[in-house]
Parts: C-alpha cells; sequence; structure tokens
C-alpha cells in the first residue's frame, strides 16, 4: 500500500521537512520556515566536551526531535511518539500505523543510508525522513533533503532505525494521531520566538546561547595557540561544516529564521518584526563571511591565510548582532 | 569508483572511505537567501559558495588518517581492527557501541598482541560491523598490495 504523497517539499532542516510532509498529509499549508521557527529550531551551542570527527561539537540547532514535538504541542496536534528496545516490534509497529493510513516518521542514522549522498554518510544520527507506504519488502522514503522517489527494503530500513553511537534514535517513530479542526498561527508564533528568545539569552550556561557564540569566539583565538595550525584547520573546518553543509539552509539556520520572522511579520501584521528579519539576515550574512573566509583556511597551508583573531572577531560581531535581535524580540508586546 | 550502494546494489553497502572521489556537483540541497529586498527566497543548489575546499579538506582529513592507519597496520605495529576502523569513519567510542563491548577493551584489542589471541566471536562481531569476512580481517598481506 502506498499513501498519497505527492505534496512532498524539499526542504534545508530534515526535521522541518520531515514535520511540514507530515503536516501536509492532513492538509495543512505549512512553510518548512514556520515549522522551524514554531518549534523554536533555533539555538547555538559549543560543545567541546563532545567530539564529532575528532573536532569538538558545534550545534546550530536544537535537539532532535524537538522541533516535532514542540511544533505539533503549539498547533494542538496529538502526536504519538515510541521508542523501541527490540527492532522487530518496532517494524511491526511500523507496518502496522502505515496499514492504518498514517505517514510515520522515522528518525535514522545516515551511516548506512543507501540513498544518501556518500560524501554526507558519516556517523550521523539525527536525521528523519516519512515513511508513507509499503510495497514488497520495500518501503517508500519521502526525504526531505533528497530529490526524487527514495525506496528502502526492510533490512536497511531497519539497520538505519538502529544505529550505534551519540543520539541512537532506538527505532524512535512519530507519527500524528487527530488533528485540530482549524489551526491558527498566531499564538504558536509568538509562543515559538519567547521560546528561542528564552534559549538564546537566558540559559544559565556558558556554551549555549548567545553567551556560547562569545564563549566560540574564544576558543577559536585559543586553538592554534594551544593545537597548532594543522588541528586548528580541522577543527575550524567541522565548524563550517556544521554551519553551512549539514541541513541548515545557509548560514547555520539564520536565514531560514529570518524567512521565518518575516513570514510572521504577515501573519502577525507587525512590522516590526519584518524589520528584525532584515537584521537576521545580515547577521546570517556575518556568519557567510566567516565560512567563506574560514573556508580559505581549510586548504593544506603552513600558514593561515586570515588569522584566527581575525575570525574570532567576525563570530564575536555574530554574537553582538544576534544579542540584539533576540534583546529586541523579547522586548516586543504582542 | 565504488562509492553509493544505490549505483551498486548487493554485498558492500558501505561508503568506501578510501577511494571516494566527492562529486560536488551532484547533490543539491535547498539554500536560503535574504534578497536586496529584504525578503527571503530560496532554491535548491549544490554550493554555497565556499562548498569544495571544506568538504574536500574533511575528506582529506579522513583519507589521511585511513592511510597512517594502513602503514601502520603493515609494520606490525597495531592491529587491523584500527584500520577498519578508520576506513568505516568510526572512532573508538562509536566501534564499542557497534559491537558491543566497552571502550577500553576495544581500545585493547588495537594492540597487535591483544588481537591475535582474540576469539572468533568477538572478531565476527568485528567484521560484521566492516562487512568483511573474518579471515580477511586476520589477513594484513592483501593490505599490502
Amino acid at each position: 500500500m502506498k499513501l498519497n504523497f505527492d505534496h512532498m517539499q524539499l526542504s534545508a532542516h530534515c526535521e522541518s521537512g520531515a514535520t511540514v510532509n507530515l503536516l501536509g498529509y492532513y492538509k495543512v499549508k505549512i512553510t518548512e520556515p514556520m515549522v522551524f521557527g514554531i518549534g523554536a529550531g533555533y539555538f547555538f551551542g559549543h560543545l567541546p566536551f563532545m567530539k564529532q570527527n575528532y573536532s569538538p561539537a558545534t550545534t546550530f540547532r536544537a535537539l532532535p526531535g524537538l522541533v516535532f514535538s514542540r511544533t505539533c504541542r503549539a498547533l494542538d496536534v496529538k502526536y504519538e511518539r515510541k521508542k523501541f528496545s527490540d527492532k522487530q516490534k518496532a517494524m511491526d509497529e511500523l507496518d502496522r500505523v502505515l496499514d492504518s493510513g498514517n505517514p510515520v516518521g522515522v528518525q535514522v542514522g545516515v551511516f548506512h543510508l543507501p540513498f544518501f549522498p556518500p560524501e554526507y554518510r558519516m556517523h550521523y544520527n539525527m536525521h528523519n525522513m516519512v515513511i508513507y507506504g509499503k510495497e514488497n519488502n520495500e518501503y517508500f522514503v519521502a526525504d526531505s533533503v533528497i530529490e526524487g522517489e527514495n525506496r528502502i527494503s526492510y533490512e536497511d530500513l531497519m539497520r538505519v532505525r538502529y544505529p550505534k553511537g551519540e543520539f541512537a534514535p532506538n527505532g524512535k517513530m512519530y507519527h500524528i494521531t487527530q488533528m485540530p479542526k482549524d489551526i491558527d498561527l498566531n499564538k504558536p508564533v509568538i509562543k515559538g520566538i519567547k521560546k528561542s528568545c528564552y534559549e538564546m539569552l537566558d540559559i544559565p550556561f556558558w556554551m549555549i546561547g548567545v553567551k556560547g557564540i562569545r564563549f566560540f569566539a574564544k576558543q577559536i583565538r585559543k586553538w592554534p595557540v594551544k593545537k597548532g595550525n594543522k588541528v586548528a584547520s580541522q577543527y575550524l573546518m567541522q565548524s563550517i561544516l556544521s554551519l553551512e553543509e549539514i541541513g541548515t539552509g545557509g548560514a547555520g539556520y539564520r536565514y531560514i529564521y529570518g524567512a521565518f520572522l518575516n513570514e510572521a511579520g504577515d501573519i502577525l501584521k507587525r512590522d516590526e518584526l519584518k524589520e528584525i528579519a532584515v537584521e537576521m539576515g545580515k547577521a546570517g550574512d556575518r556568519w557567510r563571511d566567516f565560512s567563506y573566509q574560514g573556508a580559505r583556511n581549510c586548504k593544506n597551508r603552513p600558514e593561515p591565510e586570515f588569522s584566527y583573531d581575525y575570525l574570532a572577531d567576525i563570530i564575536m560581531d555574530c554574537a553582538d548582532q544576534e544579542e540584539k535581535i533576540f534583546r529586541k524580540l523579547k522586548k516586543m508586546k504582542f | 569508483m565504488t562509492d553509493t550502494k544505490s549505483e551498486k546494489p548487493g554485498k558492500n553497502r558501505l561508503v568506501d572511505a578510501e577511494n571516494i572521489e566527492v562529486d560536488n556537483r551532484r547533490f543539491k540541497i535547498t539554500h536560503y537567501k535574504m534578497e536586496d529586498n529584504g525578503q527571503y527566497s530560496h532554491k535548491l543548489a549544490s554550493d554555497w559558495g565556499a562548498r569544495d575546499p571544506v568538504v574536500d579538506h574533511s575528506w582529506e582529513i579522513i583519507k589521511e588518517r585511513i592511510h597512517i592507519a594502513k602503514e601502520k597496520v603493515i609494520k606490525g605495529e597495531i592491529s587491523p581492527i584500527a584500520y577498519y576502523m578508520e576506513k568505516c569513519i568510526s572512532d573508538v567510542k562509536t566501534l564499542a557501541k557497534y559491537v558491543g563491548l566497552p571502550a577500553w577493551k576495544v581500545k585493547r584489542h588495537l594492540k597487535v598482541k591483544v588481537f591475535n589471541r582474540l576469539n572468533n566471536e568477538i572478531l565476527r562481531r568485528y567484521a560484521e560491523f566492516f562487512e568483511i569476512s573474518v579471515e580477511e580481517l586476520k589477513d594484513i598481506k592483501h593490505l599490502e598490495l
């Protein structure tokens, strides 16, 4: 059986994309930035104790699963989310939900994912996709990041649902059980903005939010001194990868969030939000500068082309801009 | 070039990290952008401006690491597990989770002396993750080719 899934939208961020596609099946027209904003996916964290590819982890997104659950809760959509310790049960439950006529979102690891581009197939366990049908031991997959119709075999799906390592999903699957009568975006948008403000400004931990960006800048200054140029360029490369490459839509979700603020301005009929959206775009451009110039350092050179102090200054500038943006958002009365 | 599973269905389903050639123009993802008038747009693109050096550099580092491990294995300084571990782009922590052993044990298995004493069951678990046979895992000579 195969559900009607011709509304699939491509998107930059896999989890927002999965949420958009799931909601789209129930005839909700919503864009990716909107979901990302309502789910408060905007985040920053620089966590040197967590290693990604032998480099300190930098994250620009909220924890996996949050965007979906927050969006659903804000929109008053009932959903069900499960994890399984038993692989067989996980697959049986997936079949059962599919048979009842609901598409299912699954969190998978990309290392064994067959249709994924080879250069991205690292041990990364936070990819989300939607399964919408089964035919002869093969599942139909709507992967919002990859173009075209994809299929995956039963064995492969079981394997990618049970990867190991950091953030192992343990067969996590989610689906929508009940839709509200009508969807009103006003309140969820406000809630999403407030949540992002809290996460960027008020979490009392120095590696997270705007403080985290400043911390990141300070760390960048230390890299060449402590670790030498070679390791520093590796660390820099990893942070640029997570800034630009892994489904961020450019500049670490800053452009997506700008698009969200712009759209929110239309929905709430507030022109200030549109102005802030422009500022957000400028902050995104600044992050882009960082990645452009950092990329020059990523070639094998004995001496870096741009000094790390210079790059750190750009990041500091980003932090200032973002702090300004979120202080403004926080002060706004809705 | 043997990279994707989709092109080559069947047995070897892992990315061959050692010989990967990244095709920077094949895969397109959505990129958002702010236009000059303050409106946002998005389009599919394979590049955001400076993708190539970053992605290339990331693979260079991995390839270099694999190469170093291979040399060491051939010289007999570390066990083949270390080489295959790098080949599967994993580290001790991830590998330990996949084979179901504590990390300190996996670390010990990287020593040649300990590796030679390992029993078949443990070797099978490693081989399963590396997608090779136990004989292939034990055989160092074919790496020299």
